[in-house]
């Protein structure tokens, strides 16, 4: 990992100065990770496409803003998150509820139940996604960071532009909704 | 309060999420696992988040269904209508330079060649530029002039070519009814022989 950070801090140097193909790899190195970001964000595969494709157009374009080629990450999910929300902000009309506060909007109620005896692997990940749609969207973003991108809580500050605090509440709070509503599947999974 | 109580730290001290989620330092680490040694509620909730994070992870991530475009791909060039409306907003301007330009050249005569200053180089010059475009002429017709006759050709050899086939269709025709007229005559004379050996045998009963 540190070995990888390295080599992302010289490639964010040489495309800076305007390096192209460093600037290539990067985007190669790093799509796929975004791309699953905002998907578990916007929950919408064209628009999560559309969405990563604007990030790495405008990482390019402010490249020469970031300070520290070492928090090119951070730097990056910042600009995914303004993109992501941006976006659900737009989509969502005035005074619509988020989907934390409305769970029966957003979770259908046919599917594997949890704790069935037949639920398959494939079906656990359907739960643990449809467990994720009942947070709201700073809680959902906090898990993901978090359990899926890895981040460190400092680093998830900078990322949502918020006190480590702030984090690690909305993560916490996610957490233990998610342990209630997956509680029989883990219970399934661990035996 | 009992003095077991006493003896036992609060389990709320401890930040088991962060050490589940190998946010803990060293010395964190250390004195939460000591703890759930003792402490049977903090190793559930220690398992329950690990089991928890087993289970999270079961959501992989996808492949984006098509790759990020690079910044060197062509889709970032600008297309022609943007071309366009660039060439538009920069039309006015070079005109407005070659106005200027015009103006100060026809103020300054003394920066117009005269006939006289004509050099035989120019006429060389001029002399060559007529061939080139009366070459270029004659070759653009040598060329047209080929393609017409190439045409005219495939067309004579497409009419050909069908005609050929209209008569050897004709002709297999022909034979195919040969054949069937031939099948024909036989099937007659077949049935006029079983109708004489029918006759021959009623006339014997």
């Amino acid at each position: 990992m540190i070995f990888r950070e390295v080599e992302d801090r010289d490639l964010v140097a040489k495309a800076s100065r305007g390096n192209v193909d460093a600037y290539n790899l990067l985007v190669s190195r790093w799509e796929k990770r975004v791309f699953n970001y905002i998907l578990r964000l916007v929950r919408n595969r064209e628009d999560a496409l559309d969405l990563s494709q604007d990030v790495f157009l405008k990482a390019y374009q402010n490249l020469g803003k970031l300070d520290d080629a070492a928090r090119f990450a951070p730097w990056l999910y910042r600009i995914a998150h303004n993109e992501s929300f941006s976006l659900l902000r737009r989509k969502r009309p005035n005074g619509e509820e988020l989907p934390g506060d409305n769970e029966a909007a957003v979770l259908p109620h046919s599917g594997p139940r949890f704790g069935s005896s037949t639920m398959l692997p494939v079906e656990t990940s359907i739960a643990v996604a449809r467990a994720m749609e009942r947070l709201n969207e700073e809680q959902r973003e906090a898990v993901v960071l978090k359990i899926y991108e890895g981040f460190k809580f400092e680093e998830m500050a900078e990322v949502l532009g918020c006190p480590v605090s702030t984090v690690k509440s909305r993560l916490y709070t996610a957490l233990d909704l998610l342990k209630d509503t997956l509680a029989p599947v883990s219970v399934r999974g661990k035996a | 309060m009992s003095r077991q109580n006493m003896q036992k730290p609060p389990c709320e001290q401890f930040d088991l999420k962060a050490y589940a989620l190998g946010e803990a330092s060293a010395a964190e680490r250390k004195t939460i696992e000591g703890h759930a040694a003792a402490c049977g509620d903090c190793r559930a909730e220690l398992e329950s988040l690990g089991t928890l994070r087993t289970a999270m992870m079961s959501w992989a991530d996808e492949e984006p269904p098509r790759r990020i475009a690079f910044v060197s791909d062509k889709v970032f060039e600008p297309r022609w209508w943007q071309r366009w409306n660039l060439a538009q907003m920069l039309a006015p301007a070079a005109l407005a330079a070659l106005a200027a330009f015009a103006v100060v050249r026809t103020q300054t005569p003394q920066a117009m060649p005269s006939q006289a200053a004509i050099t035989s180089a120019e006429i060389e010059k001029r002399v060559a530029d007529a061939v080139a475009e009366r070459v270029s002429v004659a070759v653009k017709q040598a060329v047209a002039e080929s393609e017409a006759r190439q045409q005219t050709q495939a067309a004579q050899l497409v009419r050909a070519t069908e005609r050929r086939m209209r008569q050897e269709n004709t002709q297999a025709m022909a034979q195919t009814m040969a054949v069937m007229d031939s099948n024909f005559e036989m099937l007659r004379k077949r049935e006029a022989r079983y109708l004489r050996a029918s006759a021959d045998l009623g006339g014997r009963q």
